[in-house]
């Protein structure tokens, strides 16, 4: 029998950290290197949670900073009863439906006419990663864009639940206050999001029938 | 330990592999999935799954973004130390505004700058060059006007032979056109004549109005002014000479 591979983490504590606190404090004050941990703590995050949510590396760009905004303008407001990082995911995921429900009102019509991201990205990121092999990196790239076709073909209640779960990493407690519902109704739509996933990517497999499974690294 | 259905197991999966099952219910659908293939191959399917989610790459913040964000920061900083007090908030007014002025102006700058001095060097070099000779007559007359024409008469004639006489005591006054110089010395009636020809208005400058020029404004006929042809009002000035007093004379057309 297949055994689980992630480790269980013990549940964090709801209230803000003494760490957040301190964060939060110096983000009232103006303090600058403040900002400047708030963006190397958050940035990746939220911008791979938005990208995942909304399957749109552009849109992605434009939530985060909506994302970064609000945080900043309401730092003032927050009063500690979740942690930082879910405060922040919260307002995340909101934007993110926002800006998926804009999307699907006013731009479903609407031409690219943007340069692929993938063409403007820099050196770095082109160069590949020497420590895997060619078929790995393909296969993995492959992999990903079919998950995230299915990802993106459920229904974007359960894919929340699944990103924040999966992707993410957060604890059905975390993810509980993050979408403000109950940890029965996280634990149903994280099956459900898993269920309906699976079915997916059965469907765009037709080979794989019954399962599909990844082939074991070859650089390993 | 009584055996679970596949139903139960398959709502238990998701949390069986979170590993948020207590240890009895863990066991049981542990047991059921070692006994059901179809519960297994389900089972694995979650966990591949899920495995391939987490190894999904990671999408790097592109450097535009990253400094979007800490121009973002930055401004949002500024704002709320802006707060702190009113000397603050007047500095951060003050920044901002002079921020805003500057690139407004900016992109007008060079080609303000180059525009000025391309023109200061043409027209350094035109200007050994420029002569200024007036070319009149070589443009197309487009409006063509007369002035209104005739002769002044102080009283009508008692028989009506000649049409015009001047019958004054004083020096013959002259008829000038209306932009004529006024030497300032003579007595001078201006005359507004409407488009028939009669005086529709007056005015003397440097003197009285007397009873010749009350006779010239009565009697007096002229040709009125034309613009392109048509009948128009013009104005005319009517000069007293403030010389000596010559003798009388009549003037016949």
């Amino acid at each position: 029998m297949a055994t689980a591979i992630i480790e269980f983490h013990p549940e964090t504590s709801a209230a803000a950290e003494p760490d957040d606190q301190r964060l939060i404090e110096a983000l009232r004050s103006g303090a600058e290197p403040a900002y400047e941990e708030l963006l190397a703590r958050f940035q990746q995050p939220v911008y791979t949670l938005c990208a995942r949510l909304l399957n749109d590396e552009g849109e992605a760009s434009d939530v985060v900073q909506e994302v970064f905004l609000k945080v900043f303008r309401n730092i003032g407001n927050f009063r500690g009863q979740s942690s930082l990082k879910t405060w922040i995911y919260r307002i995340t995921v909101n934007e993110a439906h926002n800006a998926r429900r804009w999307f699907f009102r006013h731009r479903r019509r609407e031409v690219e006419l943007d340069t692929d991201p993938n063409e403007t990205r820099n050196w770095r990121d082109t160069i590949p990663d020497s420590s895997r092999s060619p078929f790995d990196v393909a296969f993995d790239r492959e992999q990903a864009i079919l998950i995230q076709a299915a990802l993106d073909r459920i229904n974007p209640v359960f894919r929340s639940a699944v990103v924040l779960r999966d992707i993410t990493d957060l604890s059905y407690e975390e993810i509980a206050d993050i979408l403000g519902i109950s940890l029965g109704t996280v634990k149903s739509r994280i099956l459900r999001g898993r269920e309906a996933l699976r079915e997916e990517l059965i469907k765009g497999n037709p080979g794989v029938q019954r399962q599909w499974r990844l082939v074991p690294k070859t650089a390993e | 330990m009584k055996a679970m259905s596949c139903h139960s197991v398959q709502d238990r999966l998701s949390e069986f592999l979170d590993r948020l099952l207590a240890d009895e219910e863990r066991e049981k659908v542990a047991a059921h999935l070692a006994s059901c293939p179809a519960c297994s191959a389900r089972f694995q399917s979650f966990e591949t799954t899920r495995a391939t989610l987490r190894r999904m790459p990671n999408l790097p913040v592109s450097a535009a973004l990253a400094m979007k964000l800490r121009v973002l920061a930055s401004h949002e900083r500024q704002r709320r130390l802006s707060r702190a007090s009113v000397s603050a908030w007047l500095r951060y007014c003050h920044d901002r505004a002079s921020l805003q002025f500057d690139n407004l102006m900016r992109p007008m700058a060079l080609p303000f700058a180059g525009g000025l001095l391309s023109a200061l060097l043409l027209f350094s070099m035109l200007v050994p060059n420029l002569s200024f000779r007036h070319t009149v007559g070589d443009d197309l007359q487009l409006v063509t006007y007369t002035e209104p024409e005739g002769r002044l008469v102080e009283s009508l004639p008692a028989d009506g032979a000649p049409t015009w006489f001047w019958t004054g005591n004083s020096p013959e006054p002259t008829l000038e056109s209306a932009d004529a110089v006024d030497s300032g010395k003579d007595t001078v009636l201006e005359l507004i004549i409407d488009e028939t020809g009669r005086v529709a208005d007056y005015s003397v400058s440097h003197g009285q109005l007397t009873a010749e020029m009350r006779s010239i404004i009565l009697l007096s006929r002229f040709t009125p002014a034309t613009l392109n042809g048509k009948n128009t009002w013009g104005k005319k000035l009517v000069r007293f000479p403030s010389g000596p007093r010559r003798t009388r004379r009549n003037v016949r057309s």
